[in-house]
């Protein structure tokens, strides 16, 4: 009979718990590669979750660093090599070094265009767009979503996000996986679900409407993942573990496809983010008092100055725009 | 509260429990990204390496060696290797399980040597011992160390606390002695004692292994 080993049963054995005959099992059971492979990954799992001292990781990679430029043969230092029998022209080498030259160099400075399909909103903007799956993004204002050109050929299918999207992924046939990246490290892991991502200034929420997701950050030194359910609302920000809140109502969080927007107690100063996210424009408050004001309430607005209006209206205030600045002010300014 | 915004006010809301607490076993894609960043930019990737499995290899080292800075010099090593030789290249299999299979290999190598060579004489040329000499039996590199720690877990208390800030956290004897008021000469002796212990109980168990060992080098 094939032995049958657990995590749990692994674990009593690094714990030195296992006796002679089970150690015998496992030696047998490790004969197999693919079972050698889930050995050393209860082995990593352990060694993280009964860690002997805290290593100072950032060091050992400065370390490495350092190793590596003491090793490094110095610049300018050549390898002598032995004279070519045969000498081609100086002219030709030159002409083709430049045109090697020409060519990398066009390659590097426009690789994101050669190598990646960038779909983006401009300030104000909300639009949708299919990918070459099938599936729907709909991007937010400002927003920039970045899909490889090479996606159909691999099979991979990576995007990578800055700003705020809805993702109607479709699920495959072959259940191949959909990932995000963002800029702070956060990658989400789906088949084919609904849910929605904000990433802005480094910080990534995401909202699950519909289905399952696994999404991976990273926290210090470990790299975390986390199941998300339907409802499941999770904020990310550098080098803080993960917020999770649960039963939010995912329609709220796409308020902004009809270009809604809902503020219940919000202040004027966060509302000031928005602005800039959003619009590009940036707040500016005639007294301290108008910052730390709130609003509550709900409206629709297609853009900048229904938006600015709206603000006002709910708020007894007034705004002077000049240029990409807004100043607020009370109205018996 | 508006829902466009990750809330400040939030952020102090408890995390649902048992949540981060499963995070302790990441999933293979990773590796998979670690694999293609080293390849398509070795050095960032080593960068990724490091913060993905420095912390779990160095602990794992330190039950062999029971030194920081011995175990933390070893995966360096390993890591160097690994990087200069481009095996990151070569690997078929995962990388964890390459870089696991280095530690133990070289941590146990130099438990050996160090419960072989003679402990007055410091520079012992078994030292150079050949490295492919290794245990048939995975579970005999956990034995190994696990019988390393039961000697120390024999240790009477005070000796052991010397031990083991010396071996482990590499303290000076002048700063130990200081500590616990006691002379240098007294936490020498202990030390030696210690190792002593830890020397005899693990020969015991492995004279065998290490008598082959002797024999296959002469």
């Amino acid at each position: 009979m094939k032995p049958t080993i657990s995590r749990d049963f692994i674990f009593e054995y690094f714990s030195g718990r296992a006796t002679s005959i089970q150690k015998q099992l496992i030696d047998k059971w490790v004969k197999d590669p693919s079972n050698e492979d889930a050995f050393y990954r209860y082995l990593e799992e352990w060694e993280r979750l009964h860690p002997q001292y805290v290593v100072d990781v950032p060091e050992g990679i400065r370390n490495f660093r350092k190793l590596l430029k003491e090793t490094a043969p110095a610049a300018g230092e050549e390898i002598p090599q032995a004279a070519p029998a045969r000498r081609r022209s100086i002219k030709a080498w030159i002409l083709a070094a430049s045109v090697t030259l020409l060519l990398v160099s066009a390659a590097w400075f426009g690789r994101e265009s050669i190598l990646y399909t960038a779909y983006r909103t401009n300030p104000g903007e909300v639009k949708p767009y299919e990918l070459p799956d099938g599936s729907v993004v709909t991007l937010n204002a400002n927003s920039r979503l970045t899909v490889s050109r090479f996606w159909t050929i691999t099979g991979n299918r990576e995007v990578f996000l800055s700003g705020e999207a809805e993702f109607k992924v479709r699920r495959t046939e072959e259940g191949r996986k959909f990932t995000v990246r963002t800029n702070n490290d956060v990658e989400i892991v789906v088949l084919g679900t609904i849910f929605t991502v904000f990433n802005r200034h480094k910080r990534t929420a995401v909202t699950l409407n519909e289905g399952k997701v696994q999404l991976t950050h990273q926290v210090g030194n470990t790299i975390k993942t986390i199941e998300m359910a339907p409802g499941d609302k999770i904020m990310v920000e550098a080098n803080r573990p993960a917020v999770v809140e649960s039963g939010k109502d995912p329609a709220k969080t796409t308020l902004w496809k009809e270009k809604r927007f809902e503020f219940d107690q919000t202040s004027l100063e966060n509302i000031s983010g928005i602005m800039n996210d959003y619009y590009n424009l940036t707040a500016a408050f005639a007294d301290t008092d108008v910052r730390s004001q709130t609003i509550t309430g709900s409206f629709v607005a297609a853009n900048a100055d229904e938006f600015l209006e709206s603000i006002c209206l709910l708020n007894g205030l007034r705004y002077q725009k000049s240029g990409q600045i807004v100043t607020f002010y009370k109205e018996n300014h | 509260m508006n829902p466009l915004v990750p809330d400040e006010e939030n952020h102090d809301l408890k995390s649902r429990p048992g949540i981060d607490d499963n995070a302790a076993f990441p999933s293979d894609l990773d590796e998979v990204f670690i694999r293609r960043t080293l390849i398509s930019n070795p050095e960032q990737g080593m960068e990724l390496l490091y913060l993905r499995y420095y912390q779990p290899l160095c602990t794992h080292a330190v039950k062999f060696v029971r030194c920081r800075q011995v175990a933390e010099d070893i995966v360096s090593d390993i890591f160097y290797t690994f990087y200069t030789r481009r095996m990151f290249e070569k690997i078929t299999d995962s990388y964890r399980a390459y870089l696991f299979r280095a530690v133990r290999n070289r941590g146990y190598n130099y438990l050996r040597w160090e419960l072989d060579k003679n402990a007055d004489l410091e520079d012992d040329n078994r030292f150079n011992a050949p490295e492919h000499q290794q245990p048939d039996m995975i579970t005999q590199y956990e034995e190994l160390y696990q019988d390393v720690e039961k000697a120390i877990e024999l240790l009477p208390h005070q000796r052991k606390s010397i031990y083991l800030q010396f071996q482990f956290e590499g303290k000076p004897v002048k700063e130990i002695a200081k500590e616990l008021l006691l002379s240098t000469r007294t936490i020498e002796t202990q030390i030696y004692r210690a190792k002593q212990t830890i020397r005899d109980y693990v020969r015991s168990r492995w004279l065998p292994a290490l008598l082959l060992f002797s024999i296959l080098l002469f």
